[in-house]
C-alpha cells in the first residue's frame, strides 16, 4: 500500500505549534502528541542563521567528528587518586599571594557576600591578614592574585576558595596523562565553602592542613593509587548521585583509604579525629568526584570544531561556560540564576545567595542533576518526585551526544550517563542543563541554608555558538 | 482467590474520577472484588485487614493510587488490570489531552511507534525547518503555517513527492483523514467521496454540504492556497487526486479552488481521465468547456459541487433536499428596504466563502470592492472603509498579524459589523458563522449582543436592518448547527443554508428596480 | 491563515471558555487575602504540582501548596479564582515552572494570571453564638439532610452490598471518629489526638474520607468562644507529624484547616448553622454536599461532629 494509502487507514499524529490541534485529534480519539517547540535560540534571528549554517553538510560532518573524537575522550578518561598535596607545592601557577575561586574570572568588587566571607576567612587562614576587617582592605589593595580554579586545573566547591597552604587531591588521567585538583570538604555547614569565616572556621582549617592533609597525604604514598572512575560507577548503583548525595562514595574512598591511614606513622588519637571527621558528613567525597570529572573533561577540551561543554561553572555573579573549539580560557557567561528548592527551617528564598560554585563540572560529565534517577533519597532534598528524577535524566539525553558505558544508572536499565553536552542541541531545543546544588545564604559568614535545582542562563551557550559559528567558518558573520 | 496489584506513582485524580473508575473496576465482569484509592499508610492497614496486602501495595506511597483485584484466577485477574490500566490512560490522556510532550520533533519520532503525520503550526520563518526534518523522517505533512517562500514551498513539495509523501500546505487550515478532522474541520458522515482543496473554508464548506444533502466523505486533503500557482504547479493536487483514484473506498472525487493559473488547470485537468472515476471540479469562477472538455464534472458553486458529487456517489435525485432558493423571501426583504439601502456588506471570516459570495455578486454588479480582490481596480484603498458592494476577508493578513484567525477571536469582525449596522446606505450585511474542530466554541453567541444591539438601534431610527446569516456546520458539531441557527433567528437574523444561498439571497435583495 | 510570528501574549476577545491562544492572559477575580499579599512582595517561586479540570495547585519552593481555581469554585485558603470555565485547554502541565513578577504570576511558558484587578478573600468565621437553642434544632436539620442526601462510602455508610474493603473502611471509618469523639467529649486530648492521627490517609478519594472529616472538625474547633475552642490545638496537635501519613494535597486542606482556615462554602455553612434560618440552611448544606465524591460529605460529618461536641460540653459546664 502506498505512503498516502496508508495514512488514509489512520492518523498517529506530531504536532508541533498550536497545542489545540493536538487537543482536538485525541478527542476525536486518535492519537497525537504535542512537541513542546521552541524557536531556536529563543527565535534571535542572527542564532537561528548560526544554527542554520552549521546544519550545512560539509561543516556538520565536521562537528560531529569532532563531537566524537570529544565524547570519546570522556569516556575513556580513567582518572585515578594519586596523592594528596598542598596547593602551593602541587597546583601550577600558585603563589603564597594567591587566591583561586569557584567560576569564571571575577574581581574582588564584584564578588558576591558568601566569595567574600570565603576570601577574607582564607586571607586570616594564610596570616595574609591579622582579621577579617585587615582581609578585606588586603583583598581591595591589589596585593592578591584572584583567579578562577578552573584556570589552574582545579575545581573548588560553593565559593570554591583555594589558597596555597590547603591541601589538594591531585587526580591523574591515566588515559590521557593530564592531572586536576580540588581541595578537602570541611564537612559541617557552617563552612569557608559557604561564606562563613568565623574563628571556629579558620580553626578547622587549620586542623586541616596539620593533620587532615598530611595523614592523607601519607595514606596514599602508601597506596600508590586509587581508581576513582571505578567507586564512581559503584556510588552511583549504591544510590549517590556524587554531586549532593555522596554517602556510599564517601564509604567507598574511605573503604579503601582506611588502611593506609592506619599505616601512617600519626597517633592514633590524630588518626581518630581524621575518621571522626569524614564520618561527620557524608559529603566527603563530594570534592573527589568533582576532581574526576574535571580531570575527564579537560581531556575533551581544545578539539577543534567541537560543541561538547568542557566546563560549566558559577562564582555566585556569573556562570561560566566553556566548549571544546575554543580552547584555552575563553569564557562565556551570564547571570548566575536562583536555585529553586526546599529551604531548611528558617530560612526563606529572599535569603538565597545566586548559584555558586565548580561542582556544576558533575552535571558537566552527565552526574549530579542528570543523574538523579540514581538517586531517589536525594529527589525530597532538592524538591523534586521520583518522576522528576527520571524525567531530567530523560530530558537531558536530547541535549547530549552519548551515554558512557561506564558509569550506569540500575534504575532505567542501566542506562549510561548522558555524556557530552552538545552546546547546538541546546540553543536548538532550548532545554537547559539541569543543576541540582546547595543553597547559601547570601550574606556572609552564614552558610548552606537548603538545597534545589536551577540551571544555567541561556545566554551562556547562545554566545558559545556565535562564537563558534564565526570561528568554524570565517565567511559567516 | 489470587489478587494482583497495579500502582500509579505520584498520581492524582480527582475524587470524583477515583470514584467512577472504582465503581467500573468493580463492574468488571467475573471479579471479585476491585479497590482503587490513595497508597496512604491508613489504606494500606484497611487492605492487609481485609486480606488484599501485596509487596506492591506495602510499597505504595501517600501520593499513589493502589489499584487492586482479587479474581478467582490470574489471568483474570490480569485482564481486569488492563481493561483499568486503559481506563487510566483514558482519563489521564482525556484530562491533559494527550499526555507526552517531546522537546523535538526528533525524540517524538523515536519515541512515538508508527507515527504518520507532522501537524506544524510554527511561526512561518520556522515552519520550513520543521517540514524539512518531518520529511527526512517519513512523515507527511500538514503546514498550518504561511509566510512561508515559494521556493521552501516548491523544495518541500518535491521532496515530498519523490518519497510518496503528502505536503499540504502551507496555509493549509483543514483535512479530514482516516476519519480524523485536522485542525479546523467538521464533524461530517463517513461516505464515498474524496475532497482535495486548495481552500480551507472551501473545503469545509463543501463537506458540510455533502453532510447535508446526505452523503459522506471518505479522506480531505488539503494542499494549501498556493499549491495551483504557476511555479507550484499544482503538484500536491494531482498528487491527492492519484491517491483518491487508488482509494477503494472513494467513488467520487470533488476537487475545489479558487481559479488555478491556467497551464496548471490543465495538468490537473488532465488527470481525470486517468482518474476513472467522477471528478467534480469547483474552480471558483472558472469556465465549463474545459472542464468538460477534459472529462470533468462541471460546479460553478460549492453548493453544485457537494449536490453532484452526491448524486454521483449514488444518492437518488428525488430524495435530496436541494435547500432551493427562497424567492418569495426574496421579494419580502427587498421590500423592506429603501431606495437608498443599497449595498451588501459582507464580513466573513471564511477566505472561499468571501470568494464566493463576492463572486455571486459580481455576476450582477460592478461596484464590488474588497481586501482580496485580484484587480486592483476592485480593491478597497482603505480597508477600514466599505465601498459600495464590499467584502472582507477577515482571516487576510492584515487582520490577522499577531492576532488569532477570527474564527478563534471574531471580535474584529464584530467592530465592523456594528460600523456598518449604523451606515444607512447598506442594505443587507453576510456573516459566516464557522463550527467545528479549532473553532471558537460559540462563534453565534459571542456575536449575538452586537447584532441584538444594532437591530434596536435600526428600529429606533425607523429602518429595516438585513443582516443574513451562514452557519458552516453540521448537527454533530459542537456547538450543532441547530443551536447556532436557532439563535440568530431568534435575533431576527435571516439564515442561508449555504455559502451559495447567501451570495444569490444577498444579491437578490439588493436589487433595485424591475419587478 | 496566520500565527502570529513571535509570540506577544495576545487578548482573546473571545467569549470566556473559548480555545485559549498561545500566550494568552487569565484573570484573577478574587485571591484570598494571605496569598494575595506573598505574591504582591513580588518573590514567588514554584512548580505546577497537579492539573485537574477544575484547579491547578502549585507548589510553592518552600513546600506550601497554592490553589488556582476556575471560576465554579469557591474561595479558599491560599486559592485565586482564575476567570476561566476549566484548565483543560491551557497546556499547563505538571512541573511548568511558576513565577511571580510585574502583578503577574507566570505559570509555565504559555500563561500568566493577571492580579491587578483582582479583590482580596478573608475567610473568617464569627463567634460561637450565646444561645443555642438555634444551633441544636440546625443540628438535628443538618444531620437528617446528610443522612438523606450525603455520597455514600466514606464517612456516611453504604446501605447495600459493598465490597469487603469498602465495608471495612466505613467500618473503621466510623469506629475511629466515635473513639475520637468520645475522647474529646471526656477531655481526655492525649487519647483524641491518637485517633484523630489514625483517621488521616483512610478512605476513599483523593482526600481520603478520614481527613476531610477532620477538615470539618478542625474548621469548628477554632471557632473563637466556642466551648472546645483550641481543643488538639484547633487541630495542629494532629497534623504535626502527619506529614507522610496522606498525599500533599489533602494534607494542604489539613494543615489550612488546623490553622482556622477554611474554603468559603465550609465558612458559609458553619455560619449557617450558628446564625442563619432552617430555609436558609439548604443551600449552603447542598453546596458543600457537592464537594468531590465523598469529601462533601465527610466534611459535613466533621462539621455536625464537631458542633455536637460543644453543644454537649456547654451543657454539661452550664449544669457545674
Amino acid at each position: 500500500m502506498s505512503r498516502i494509502g496508508q495514512l488514509f487507514r489512520g492518523v498517529n499524529a506530531i504536532n508541533v505549534g498550536v497545542e489545540l490541534f493536538k487537543d482536538t485529534i485525541v478527542e476525536q480519539g486518535a492519537r497525537a502528541v504535542q512537541v513542546d517547540w521552541h524557536p531556536p535560540g529563543g527565535g534571535k534571528a542572527e542564532i537561528v542563521a548560526a544554527l542554520d549554517r552549521l546544519a550545512s553538510p560539509s561543516i556538520a560532518r565536521r562537528i560531529e567528528a569532532a563531537n566524537q573524537e570529544a565524547v570519546s575522550r570522556i569516556i575513556n578518561s580513567h582518572p585515578v587518586l594519586v596523592g594528596f598535596g598542598r596547593a602551593i607545592d602541587v597546583v601550577p601557577g600558585m603563589t603564597k599571594t594567591t587566591i583561586l575561586h569557584a567560576g569564571p574570572p571575577i574581581t574582588w568588587e564584584r564578588m558576591n557576600g558568601a566569595m567574600k566571607g570565603a576570601v577574607t576567612g582564607a586571607l586570616v587562614f594564610e596570616a595574609l591578614a591579622g582579621d577579617l576587617g585587615d582581609a578585606a582592605r588586603v583583598a581591595a589593595s591589589g596585593a592578591i592574585t584572584f583567579s578562577p580554579c578552573h584556570e589552574h586545573d582545579c575545581v573548588g566547591s560553593m565559593a570554591g576558595v583555594t589558597s596555597a597552604s590547603m591541601y589538594m587531591h591531585v587526580v591523574r588521567n591515566k588515559t590521557y596523562g593530564n592531572v586536576a585538583y580540588t581541595n578537602l570538604s570541611e564537612q559541617m555547614a557552617k563552612i569557608l565553602r559557604m561564606g562563613a569565616n568565623d574563628g571556629s572556621v579558620i580553626e578547622r582549617l587549620e586542623w586541616m592542613r596539620d593533620v587532615l592533609g598530611p595523614i592523607l597525604q601519607a595514606a596514599m604514598e602508601r597506596a600508590g593509587e586509587i581508581d576513582l572512575r571505578l567507586l564512581l560507577s559503584q556510588a552511583l548503583h549504591m544510590g549517590d548521585e556524587c554531586h549532593n548525595r555522596n554517602n556510599a562514595g564517601t564509604a567507598l574512598l574511605m573503604q579503601t583509604l582506611t588502611p593506609h591511614i592506619l599505616g601512617t606513622e600519626f597517633s592514633a588519637a590524630q588518626k581518630r579525629q581524621v575518621f571522626d571527621f569524614v564520618a561527620s558528613s557524608d559529603y566527603f567525597s563530594g570534592p573527589t568526584w568533582m576532581a574526576l570529572c574535571k580531570c575527564a573533561l579537560d581531556a575533551a577540551h581544545g578539539i577543534a570544531d567541537s560543541t561538547i561543554v568542557t566546563t560549566m561553572c558559577r562564582n555566585g555573579v556569573e556562570f561560566g561556560v566553556r566548549i571544546s573549539a575554543m580552547s584555552g580560557n575563553t569564557w562565556f557567561t551570564g547571570p548566575a540564576q536562583s536555585v529553586i528548592g526546599p529551604m531548611f527551617a528558617g530560612y526563606k528564598p529572599e535569603d538565597s545567595g545566586l548559584d555558586i560554585g565548580d561542582s556544576a563540572i558533575t552535571e558537566t560529565y552527565g552526574l549530579g542533576g542528570f543523574a538523579m534517577a540514581s538517586a531517589p533519597a536525594i529527589v525530597a532534598l532538592v524538591g523534586g518526585t521520583i518522576d522528576d528524577a527520571i524525567g531530567f535524566s530523560v530530558n537531558m539525553a536530547e541535549i547530549t551526544t552519548a551515554e558512557n558505558p561506564n558509569v550506569t544508572i540500575p534504575l532505567l536499565n542501566f542506562r549510561g550517563i548522558a555524556t557530552g553536552i552538545d552546546t547546538r542541541k541546546i540553543v536548538q531545543t532550548g532545554i537547559l542543563p539541569v543543576i541540582s546544588t546547595a543553597i547559601a545564604h547570601k550574606e556572609a559568614g552564614i552558610g548552606m541554608i537548603g538545597a534545589g535545582i536551577t540551571h544555567p542562563p541561556a545566554e551562556c551557550f547562545e554566545k558559545a555558538l556565535l562564537a563558534f559559528a564565526a570561528s568554524i567558518d570565517p565567511g559567516s558573520r | 482467590m489470587p489478587v494482583k496489584v497495579v500502582i500509579s506513582a505520584n498520581t492524582y485524580f480527582d475524587s470524583v474520577s477515583l470514584m467512577s473508575l472504582s465503581t467500573k473496576a468493580n463492574g468488571i465482569q467475573g471479579i471479585d472484588q476491585a479497590v482503587v484509592v490513595m497508597g496512604t499508610e491508613m489504606n494500606k492497614g484497611v487492605l492487609r485487614n481485609v486480606g488484599l496486602f501485596t509487596p506492591e501495595v506495602e510499597d505504595a506511597r501517600s501520593g499513589d493510587l493502589v489499584i487492586v483485584i482479587k479474581a478467582p484466577t490470574v489471568e483474570r485477574c490480569e485482564s481486569a488490570l488492563t481493561e483499568i490500566e486503559a481506563l487510566l490512560r483514558m482519563r489521564d490522556t482525556s484530562r491533559r489531552g494527550g499526555g507526552l510532550t517531546y522537546a523535538t520533533l526528533a525524540s517524538a519520532v523515536r519515541h512515538v511507534a508508527g507515527a504518520n503525520l507532522a501537524i506544524i503550526s510554527v511561526p512561518g520563518e520556522h515552519a520550513a525547518r520543521e517540514a524539512r526534518k518531518a520529511l527526512d523522517h517519513d512523515l507527511h505533512v500538514m503546514l498550518f503555517s504561511d509566510n512561508m517562500s515559494v521556493e521552501d514551498e516548491i523544495e518541500l513539495k518535491q521532496a515530498a513527492h519523490a518519497k510518496g509523501l503528502l505536503v499540504m500546505g502551507p496555509d493549509c487550515g483543514t483535512a479530514i483523514l482516516g476519519h480524523v478532522g485536522l485542525c479546523f474541520a467538521n464533524a461530517v458522515r463517513r461516505g464515498n467521496i474524496g475532497i482535495v482543496g486548495a481552500s480551507g473554508t472551501g473545503s469545509q464548506e463543501i463537506s458540510v454540504r455533502i453532510h447535508d444533502f446526505g452523503g459522506g466523505i471518505t479522506q480531505l486533503i488539503g494542499t494549501g492556497g498556493r499549491d495551483l500557482s504557476e511555479r507550484v504547479g499544482g503538484i500536491m493536487m494531482i498528487d491527492g487526486m492519484r491517491a483518491l483514484a487508488e482509494d477503494p473506498a472513494t467513488a467520487v472525487i470533488v476537487l475545489i479552488s479558487k481559479p488555478p493559473a491556467k497551464r496548471v488547470a490543465q495538468k490537473v485537468l488532465a488527470e481525470i481521465r486517468g482518474c476513472r472515476k467522477p471528478v467534480v471540479v469547483c474552480f471558483l469562477g472558472d469556465s465549463e468547456e474545459t472542464v468538460v472538455h477534459a472529462g470533468g464534472q462541471f460546479a460553478r458553486t460549492t453548493k453544485e459541487a457537494a449536490l453532484k458529487a452526491v448524486i454521483l456517489g449514488g444518492k437518488k435525485e428525488e430524495e435530496i433536499n436541494k435547500r432551493s432558493l427562497n424567492l418569495p423571501l426574496i421579494e419580502e426583504v427587498r421590500g423592506k428596504l429603501t431606495s437608498g439601502q443599497k449595498y451588501i456588506r459582507g464580513l466573513l471570516c471564511g477566505g472561499t466563502l468571501c470568494d464566493e459570495v463576492m463572486f455571486l455578486a459580481r455576476e450582477k454588479y460592478a461596484n464590488v470592492y474588497s481586501n482580496i480582490a485580484k484587480d486592483p481596480a476592485h480593491r478597497l484603498q482603505d480597508v477600514g472603509q466599505s465601498r459600495d458592494h464590499t467584502f472582507v476577508d477577515f482571516g487576510d493578513d492584515e487582520f490577522t498579524r499577531g492576532r488569532p484567525h477570527p474564527i478563534i477571536d471574531p471580535s474584529l469582525r464584530i467592530a465592523r459589523f456594528l460600523q456598518e449596522a449604523r451606515d444607512p446606505a447598506v442594505g443587507v450585511i453576510v456573516m459566516d458563522f464557522i463550527l467545528g474542530f479549532g473553532a471558537h466554541d460559540d462563534p453565534v453567541g459571542v456575536t449575538l449582543p452586537a447584532i441584538l444591539e444594532s437591530k434596536a438601534l435600526a428600529a429606533r431610527e425607523g429602518r429595516h436592518l438585513e443582516i443574513l446569516g451562514y452557519v458552516l456546520g453540521t448537527e454533530d458539531d459542537m456547538p450543532s448547527l441547530g443551536d447556532q441557527t436557532r439563535q440568530l433567528a431568534a435575533a431576527g437574523v435571516t439564515i442561508a443554508s449555504s455559502c451559495t444561498n447567501a451570495g444569490l439571497l444577498a444579491r437578490g435583495f439588493v436589487e433595485k428596480g424591475a419587478r | 491563515m496566520r500565527i502570529p510570528s513571535s509570540t506577544p501574549p495576545v487578548s482573546s476577545g473571545g467569549r470566556p471558555g473559548a480555545p485559549i491562544y498561545p500566550g494568552h492572559a487569565l484573570h484573577a477575580r478574587t485571591v484570598d487575602a494571605r496569598f494575595l499579599r506573598r505574591l504582591e512582595t513580588g518573590r514567588f517561586h514554584g512548580r505546577v504540582q497537579s492539573v485537574f479540570e477544575g484547579v491547578v495547585n502549585i507548589e510553592h519552593a518552600g513546600g506550601e501548596l497554592f490553589t488556582l481555581a476556575c471560576r465554579d469554585l469557591d474561595n479558599g485558603p491560599n486559592t485565586a479564582i482564575v476567570d476561566i470555565a476549566g484548565f483543560g485547554t491551557t497546556g499547563i502541565a505538571v512541573n511548568a515552572h511558576v513565577g511571580c513578577a510585574d502583578g503577574e504570576l507566570r505559570v509555565g511558558h504559555r500563561n500568566t494570571v493577571v492580579l491587578a484587578a483582582a479583590s482580596a478573600w478573608e475567610g473568617g468565621l464569627s463567634t460561637y453564638p450565646g444561645a443555642n437553642g438555634r444551633l441544636r434544632t440546625h443540628l438535628r436539620l443538618a444531620r437528617s439532610y446528610l443522612d438523606r442526601h450525603g455520597e455514600r462510602g466514606g464517612m456516611v455508610a453504604h446501605g447495600g452490598a459493598e465490597t469487603e474493603f469498602a465495608l471495612e473502611v466505613t467500618a473503621a471509618l466510623e469506629h475511629r471518629a466515635t473513639l475520637l469523639i468520645e475522647a474529646l467529649s471526656q477531655a481526655n486530648h492525649a487519647c483524641a489526638c491518637r485517633h484523630a492521627k489514625s483517621m488521616i490517609g483512610l478512605g476513599p478519594g483523593l482526600t481520603p474520607s478520614g481527613d476531610d472529616f477532620l477538615v470539618g472538625l478542625f474548621a469548628v474547633l477554632n471557632i473563637a468562644g466556642s466551648p472546645c475552642h483550641g481543643w488538639l490545638g484547633g487541630g495542629t496537635d494532629v497534623v504535626a507529624g502527619a506529614e507522610r501519613s496522606t498525599n500533599a494535597i489533602s494534607l494542604a486542606a489539613l494543615t489550612q484547616a488546623a490553622a482556622g482556615r477554611v474554603r468559603e462554602s465550609i465558612v458559609t455553612l458553619i455560619e449557617s448553622l450558628m446564625y442563619g434560618t432552617p430555609e436558609g440552611l439548604i443551600e449552603p448544606l447542598r453546596r458543600v454536599l457537592a464537594i468531590g465524591s465523598t469529601s462533601g460529605a465527610d466534611l459535613v460529618a466533621g462539621i455536625l461532629s464537631g458542633i455536637e461536641l460543644n453543644l454537649q460540653v456547654g451543657a454539661s459546664r452550664a449544669c457545674q
